[in-house]
């Protein structure tokens, strides 16, 4: 407030700032800060033309003519709020105490999360199987035939690996 | 304060905004419409001043309504029920402006609704000025100065309702105000040379 006092002090001419002469008009300054303002303006001609054009517009602004809501649209209004009021769940929901409502919030969070962990390990688990009958057989046979195959690929492999060894007498080294 | 003495019923003067707000929280319908009574005007005014058209005012008021009821629990108490209800309208406004945007990226060649100059006396022309001018400003200073001027909300209010500190209010009404005094001077210079309304342009201070 005090910079305030300064700033609108006439002897050093300095007017206040053009919002705080607008927030005078509105009378929203402090009591001091109003005062001040007011001894400016009474040694300050710029200030005061300034003032009365605030006042003059904020008449021609007051003129502007205030609609009336049309019946319809009232009556639409009214209607649209009953529709609301008779949604069963809201009035389920708001006539429950605030506890109560806490706790089935809680509980109703919990049975998502559960149903949502549900769906995802139900989804991986068909992504790892397979999503057609056709591609299902196809994967049995890649797991059984095809492993078995390698199976018996192993013991041929080896024992061509320990004839050629034998043979060279790499075996002994 | 207590929770019993919020009831409507029990006197005989008519009840409080917030009386009806805390019957309404506690499932009394009719408390809710009784607010709706009260407020609709004021709503559907402020939401004629800030959007284009009645459709678009009356959707947001219906809008607003529906999210006041939706938040009956949530509000705090804090500010008056009419400043709460004018801070659900302001999102409503800006949700609306937002759908036209986009609407008018697929209709491009739709014009936009010029503000309304007809034939009249000086002073019903002078009224179609200040409205048109007042139309003509960018929303954020349409917001203040409706506010502030047409329904004479304090700084503290415009603040609640905007979620804006007070010093904003300050500067943005004072912008807003000289922004509205440079277009009613172009307006009346657009004027007609009969037209009696015509002002000179008045010199700026300092």
């Amino acid at each position: 407030m005090s910079e305030l006092d300064q700033a609108s002090d006439p002897q050093t001419r300095h007017c206040p700032e053009p919002s705080r002469l607008s927030a005078y008009h509105d009378g929203e300054l402090s009591p001091e800060a109003r005062s001040a303002v007011e001894r400016h303006v009474q040694g300050c001609p710029e200030c005061l033309t300034e003032l009365e054009r605030l006042r003059e517009l904020s008449r021609q602004v007051a003129t502007v003519p205030r609609p009336e809501i049309p019946a319809a649209a009232r009556r639409r209004l009214h209607e649209a709020v009953e529709r609301l009021g008779s949604a069963s769940i809201f009035r389920f929901w708001r006539l429950l105490p605030e506890a109560t409502m806490q706790r089935l919030a809680g509980a109703m969070a919990a049975a998502a999360a559960a149903v949502l962990i549900f769906c995802l390990v139900g989804l991986s688990r068909q992504e790892a199987s397979a999503a057609s009958p056709a591609e299902g057989m196809q994967l049995w046979e890649d797991t059984t035939v095809g492993r078995t195959t390698d199976v018996t690929a192993g013991p041929e492999e080896s024992l061509a690996r320990w004839m050629v060894d034998d043979l060279s007498g790499g075996a002994e080294q | 304060m207590g929770e019993g003495e919020t009831r409507a019923e029990k006197g005989f003067l008519s009840p409080t905004d917030l009386e009806l707000v805390r019957d309404a929280r506690n499932g009394d319908m009719e408390a809710f419409h009784r607010l709706v009574d009260r407020h609709a005007n004021y709503l559907y005014g402020l939401a004629l001043s800030l959007l284009d058209g009645p459709a678009d005012a009356e959707d947001a008021v219906q809008e607003t309504l529906k999210g006041a009821f939706g938040g009956l629990r949530g509000f705090r108490e804090e500010s008056s029920v009419k400043t709460w209800l004018t801070r659900i309208l302001i999102r409503q406004v800006a949700y609306a402006r937002k759908r036209r945007r986009w609407l008018r990226l697929f209709r491009p060649l739709e014009a936009s609704p010029e503000p309304i100059r007809a034939a009249g006396t000086e002073q019903s022309n002078v009224r179609l000025d200040v409205r048109a001018a007042v139309l003509a400003l960018r929303q954020e200073y349409r917001e203040v100065i409706t506010l502030r001027e047409l329904e004479g909300f304090s700084y503290q209010e415009i603040a609640q309702a905007l979620g804006i500190p007070q010093g904003t209010v300050e500067s943005r009404l004072f912008r807003a105000r000289r922004e509205l005094q440079g277009l009613l001077a172009a307006y009346r210079q657009e004027e007609p040379a009969d037209g009696k309304g015509t002002r000179s342009r008045e010199s700026g201070h300092e």
